[in-house]
């Protein structure tokens, strides 16, 4: 069945006392990406285009109506949420609208009624040029299943929250912390590709995700 | 029941039509995508050197980075187990899912290498593959066929009758309707699922996280909703830091299906934390050995460097005629060969056979992110059966044979002349085209061009006294 771990250790560090693996250099830092200003703006769209993701730049003020506008196309009718201060105005509008939201008081009540979940509206902590990747860290008032459920993602970032290089991940998963128990790199909707390489999207996550990058 | 042999079923496997266009398709794709993610991305070469430096730092200090990875892991609430070999790890995860409610799975090799699939549904535990080829490969009760597409080798009207039977309705054979369908029907078991069981990208020493990546969103599902998730890990997936794993990350998608980043790369840390108002309970990581301290300690160690990819599959001129069935083997293609036997070191087929599988051409070792030298290894394999005398006898005869004429020149002169003399017998037009016994599987599909009445090095001294 299981072994001690110690077991495991002393076996491992025998075989690499046989000398075969060879002794590796010193760490580089891997090369950042730099790009700044309106090129950064640039790249970041760029990337979450060829990704699949819907972008929109618009001032922080005009995003509760938007995002009620693309409720509509969508014709969403239900939706949950991050509690953050930034997706505050946006859930008051969506529910002013008429969208019912979800709000579980628990995981188990969130598989459940968020079986048909129309939309997932969070923020996100980082927006990575590089690839057009958002970053998100679960936590308090930050439900994964919002978003690993929901048919639609809405993910608002401040334009201040865009950086350039992947090399800035650690930096910022950590938020000055130790790692959240759980955070994910989210690049496009969700997607196979698994009967005759035909892409699909909306697998089991978002069908499409759309990026409000604002600014004040 | 007898099994046929490694060259039967690759027989057979280039035999099938069907199944060659689906591979010539699939396979020149993801090659083409590799090659334009690569060219994209900026200083590519060092990029892929910084990724290979940091997962040869890994494996250098493998013990300290294990026993630092173990700790972290259980700082942030992960019970930590180690499994020798195969059987203790299927049976140390049914141990744990067993009366824990209905199992949910996202694509894991790990799983497949010991079988847990078998193991579970013995036990009367309801298992459901949630990666949407994976299920399919579930229902019609087969193996993976390649590792990043495992149904590669279905078409869509058979995915349409595979999931249309499990939902009882006839299904037209549209990839869009059909991904709708299993998206509903997958939920159904999501929902319900006691546990999560996935298999892990990376493993951060630093701390002690979790790394999975997926397409679909389904290893999201399976590591966040059920109370219950339980890990596997082979022993060499662990990295030293977080910025490791991120270089590691630019490779992968690229090489594997030319992606940029996979869209869901999540990195778990442990179960739900006070105040967390989702994620599971309990997380469990099972530390997977089977075979691979083994290969630590040979010159096959470079094979550990994998991070399964499987650009190499679809680069292999021999992968990409018969396909992933054919090994037989949880991993198929180049690094499947060896990877095989590094978990069946004792199957004859896996030491003598596998490593013939291959052309020694190097198309894996270009394609592959890490640039892992797997026709080295292959020879090293091959070599190692020679010395275990698993090689067939009369193979062995031959190739000694052939080293005591090469050795002696006299006799390798007396050789030549007389091959000279014999070939006018036999030959035809120039050329050998059938020779007896093993020389006769070789030039059954080769013609050889006959020796010549005089060799060369007569004819060269009588032109040139």
């Amino acid at each position: 069945m299981a072994e001690p771990l110690d077991a495991l250790l002393g076996r491992v560090k025998a075989a690499l006392a046989r000398g075969f693996v060879p002794a590796p250099g010193e760490a580089e830092p891997a090369p950042a990406l730099v790009v700044e200003g309106e090129a950064l703006f640039a790249r970041f769209a760029s990337e979450l285009a060829q990704a699949g993701g819907e972008l929109t730049k618009l001032r922080a003020s005009e995003a509760p109506a938007r995002a009620v506008a693309l409720a509509a196309e969508l014709g969403a009718r239900s939706f949950a949420r991050w509690h953050t201060a930034i997706v505050e105005p946006v859930a008051r509008a969506l529910a002013k609208a008429g969208l019912e939201e979800i709000a579980p008081a628990d995981a188990s009540e969130a598989r459940e009624r968020f079986h048909a979940l129309d939309l997932g509206v969070t923020c996100a902590d980082a927006a990575i040029a590089e690839t057009g990747t958002l970053l998100l860290r679960h936590g308090e008032g930050r439900m994964r299943l919002a978003t690993a459920m929901a048919r639609y993602h809405l993910a608002i970032v401040p334009r201040a929250r865009l950086v350039a290089s992947l090399t800035d991940v650690p930096r910022l998963a950590r938020a000055g912390g130790a790692l959240p128990a759980n955070a994910v790199l989210v690049t496009g909707p969700s997607r196979t590709a698994d009967i005759e390489g035909v892409q699909v999207l909306g697998m089991h996550g978002a069908l499409r995700l759309f990026v409000f990058l604002t600014e004040e | 029941m007898i099994q046929p042999g490694f060259r039967e079923r690759m027989r057979l496997a280039v035999l099938d039509e069907r199944l060659g266009r689906a591979l010539e398709k699939t396979t020149s794709h993801l090659v083409r995508k590799r090659d334009e993610a690569f060219a994209q991305l900026e200083d590519s070469d060092r990029q892929r050197d910084l990724a290979r430096a940091a997962k040869l730092r890994a494996l250098a200090h493998l013990d300290e980075n294990l026993a630092a990875f173990a700790a972290r892991c259980r700082e942030n609430g992960i019970v930590v187990h180690a499994a020798r070999t195969a059987g203790d790890a299927a049976e140390l995860i049914a141990g744990l899912a067993e009366g824990r409610g209905s199992v949910i799975k996202s694509k894991s090799m790990a799983t497949e290498e010991v079988n847990l699939n078998d193991l579970l549904e013995a036990r009367g535990v309801h298992v459901v593959e949630t990666d949407l080829g994976e299920w399919a490969v579930q229902l019609a009760r087969e193996k993976p066929s390649h590792i990043v597409v495992p149904a590669l080798h279905k078409t869509k009207e058979q995915f349409a009758e595979l999931i249309g039977l499990k939902v009882g309705e006839t299904l037209p054979a549209d990839p869009a309707g059909l991904v709708t369908v299993a998206r509903r029907a997958l939920r159904r078991e999501f929902i319900a699922a006691g546990v999560g069981i996935s298999g892990v990208n990376m493993g951060i020493a630093e701390t002690g996280t979790i790394v999975l990546v997926t397409n679909e969103g389904n290893g999201r599902l399976v590591t966040s909703g059920p109370p219950l998730h339980i890990a596997l890990m082979g022993i060499e997936k662990v990295v030293e830091t977080l910025a490791d794993a991120t270089q590691i990350l630019r490779v992968l998608a690229r090489a594997g299906s030319g992606q940029k980043l996979t869209t869901y790369t999540s990195f778990i840390s442990g179960p739900r934390r006070p105040g967390d108002p989702d994620g599971p309970e309990e997380v469990h990581l099972i530390l997977l050995d089977n075979g691979r301290t083994e290969y630590l300690a040979s010159e096959l160690w470079e094979s550990l460097l994998c991070i399964r990819c499987g650009v190499c599959l679809s680069a292999c001129p021999v992968y990409q005629k018969v396909g992933g069935h054919a090994y037989a083997s949880t991993y198929p293609g180049p690094i499947g060969l060896l990877a095989t036997h590094m978990v069946r070191p004792d199957e004859k087929e896996a030491l003598v056979d596998g490593p013939h599988a291959s052309t020694l051409c190097g198309a894996c070792l270009e394609a592959c992110p890490l640039r892992i030298d797997i026709p080295r290894m292959l020879i090293a394999l091959r070599k190692k059966g020679v010395e275990e005398k698993k090689v067939p006898l009369a193979e062995r005869a031959f190739a000694a044979g052939y080293a005591a004429l090469a050795t002696r020149p006299l006799a390798w002169r007396l050789a030549l002349a007389a091959s000279g003399k014999a070939a006018s017998l036999v030959g035809r037009d120039g050329f050998l085209p059938s020779l007896p016994s093993l020389l006769g599987r070789w030039t059954g599909v080769r013609d050889l061009p006959a020796p010549p009445s005089t060799p060369f090095r007569a004819w060269f001294a009588g032109r040139h006294g």
